[in-house]
């Protein structure tokens, strides 16, 4: 292997620094300050968070980035400090605004001559608003949307991070990269390539798909007992990959808390994936199939057998848009009979709501511990101390998601008995819509800014 | 027998399609469960809910299945009115199915 200077007399090893905006600092920091990884790749966005970080911008111009980047930068300084790698999409919706929070932040922790890279662009509202295109899952044309029209988002390839990278910068960050491609800049940098190949961008972005999955890789969303014990769940530890040219290791710190096992990986492989013969990123077509996994010592899962194909030719790009409101209500029953005064209070709600049917887009009511979560699917108990009941609703107006609330939630003595604590909530409620956009469309550009 | 006896699972969600992919304890089971666990019985056991296709994919050399249930969670996003509308709940209850 001819690795990057980067990276000293061993395997390169990229660490999981988030799996998502809100996710636990502290394995992130366990990892920088272990010295067993080069790289730390932070996810900072799910498919919903571009829509509402520029929401955020929108309402407050200097903010719809994460606003933890300055808090996380600190505190893996000492890391940075050391040489270690940082790439993260913190930009979100406001790369400019992320990369000044970065540079005041390395400054005030004595970081100066930090070097910072940022990757601009991939916004293409404007783009896809000249060519008027289809949105088939909402039955219309991007220009019939008008107000509810938020963002528009391609989800972008390695290039930019491989270059900024490349440029020598050691915290990289961006907006909507897709998550696995900025573990291929990583595994680009660290492997001292030349040129990505399929072959290679296969490896990288099944590290990526790896790393994203953080702690569900250490055994989280996993314990079943007795059937599935996990040891270590208190203060379960982020995992890494130790990369080869042809196979990759998954891993955790000896002290961290959980298991890395081919059960847990396995069942992050499959996670949220469609066909595993087709996994498609920007830079990749991924078979995950064939995948082989085994485990060559306590902790350590070797894969191996992920093939790529030529990266698709169209990106795609995500359309935010707005979509009516959402009511949740709940309240308590206790008591013999509370099952059957929780279905009263159902049919009485449902008449209620009658002069509102027309802005009621969708109406549902749930009772915990019986329909939440697979609705008719369970069998009723026979009887319970207490139940609490659930209305939700999608609503075109804010006044039908008012309705709701008031009616199902907000009252207490025109209802059958023994009801409390009542809640009630709206929210707006927003959608994202996928829509292939060429790759020309598409313009990033790379800043890199000494702190 | 309930599934959750021979096998393990893990669910999430793209949109308003809903991913699960199980792979048995024991390699002797891989057979079994690829005969007994049809698209068409997980089509079943989610109907009331589900209300588009459910494609199965397999893993040969992992030993899993993967199920992708279309229109699975009454929406997409902020659409969806379900408790749980990222389906990671689904993990746990397709371990109930009898097989």
């Amino acid at each position: 292997m001819d690795l990057s200077k980067r990276v000293h007399g061993r395997r390169p090893r990229i660490g999981a620094g988030s799996a998502f905006n809100g996710d636990r600092l502290a394995p992130a920091i366990e990892l920088a300050e272990s010295g067993e990884v080069d790289y730390l790749m932070f996810d900072r966005l799910g498919e919903i968070s571009m829509t509402q970080a520029t929401l955020r911008r929108a309402k407050h111009p200097h903010q719809g980035y994460d606003p933890r980047t300055g808090q996380i930068l600190k505190a893996v300084g000492g890391y940075l400090g050391r040489g270690g790698v940082v790439v993260g999409s913190f930009g979100q919706a406001n790369v400019p605004g992320a990369l000044a929070e970065a540079v005041d932040a390395a400054r005030s922790a004595g970081l100066s001559g930090l070097k910072i890279g940022a990757m601009h662009g991939g916004c293409v509202l404007d783009h896809l608003k000249r060519r008027n295109v289809e949105l088939p899952e909402l039955g219309c044309r991007i220009g019939d949307l008008g107000e509810r029209l938020i963002c528009a988002h391609a989800y972008i390839g390695a290039e930019g991070f491989i270059d900024l990278l490349a440029q020598g910068a050691t915290f990289v960050l961006g907006g909507r990269i897709a998550d696995a491609s900025m573990a291929v800049a990583a595994c680009y940098d660290a492997m001292g390539w030349d040129e990505l190949t399929p072959q290679r961008a296969a490896l990288a972005t099944l590290a990526g798909h790896m790393l994203q999955g953080g702690s569900s890789i250490t055994g989280g969303g996993f314990a079943d007992p007795p059937y599935r014990v996990v040891p270590g769940l208190e203060p379960l530890g982020f995992p890494y990959v130790v990369l080869s040219e042809d196979s990759l290791r998954v891993t955790k710190l000896p002290a961290a808390g959980g298991m890395v096992t081919a059960q847990t990986v396995k069942c992050r492989i499959g996670y949220e994936i469609g066909d595993p013969r087709s996994y498609l990123t920007p830079d990749v077509d991924m078979d995950m199939s064939m995948i082989e996994a085994s485990e060559p010592a306590n902790d350590v899962v070797e894969l191996r057998g992920m093939r790529g194909s030529p990266r698709p030719q169209m990106l795609r790009a995500l359309v935010g848009v707005r979509d009516g409101f959402k009511a949740v209500a709940e309240g308590s029953v206790g008591g013999a009979g509370c099952i059957e005064r929780a279905q009263l209070i159902e049919a009485i709600v449902r008449e209620r709501l009658k002069p509102f049917r027309d802005d009621i887009l969708d109406f549902r009511f749930d009772i915990h511990g019986i329909s939440t979560l697979f609705g008719p699917l369970s069998d009723r108990p026979p009887e319970l101390n207490e139940v609490r009941y659930r209305a939700a609703a999608h609503c075109r107006t804010r006044e039908a998601a008012r309705a709701v609330c008031i009616e199902t939630g907000m009252v207490y003595f025109d209802r059958p008995a023994g009801v409390g604590g009542p809640r009630a909530e709206i929210v707006e409620a927003l959608t994202v819509v996928g829509v292939p956009v060429e790759r020309s469309a598409v313009s990033i550009e790379t800043e890199v800014v000494v702190a | 027998m309930k599934l959750r006896e021979i096998a393990y699972a893990r669910s999430g969600d793209k949109g308003d399609t809903a991913n699960i992919c199980v792979f048995p304890y024991k390699d002797d089971d891989w057979d079994y469960l690829r005969e007994n666990l049809t698209s068409e019985r997980v089509k079943a056991f989610f109907a009331r809910t589900v209300t588009g296709a459910v494609d199965r994919y397999e893993f040969p050399r992992l030993k899993g299945l993967n199920f992708v249930l279309h229109g699975a969670l009454g929406g997409a996003y902020s659409a969806s009115l379900m408790v749980d509308s990222q389906a990671k709940s689904y993990q746990s209850f397709i371990l109930d199915m009898d097989i």
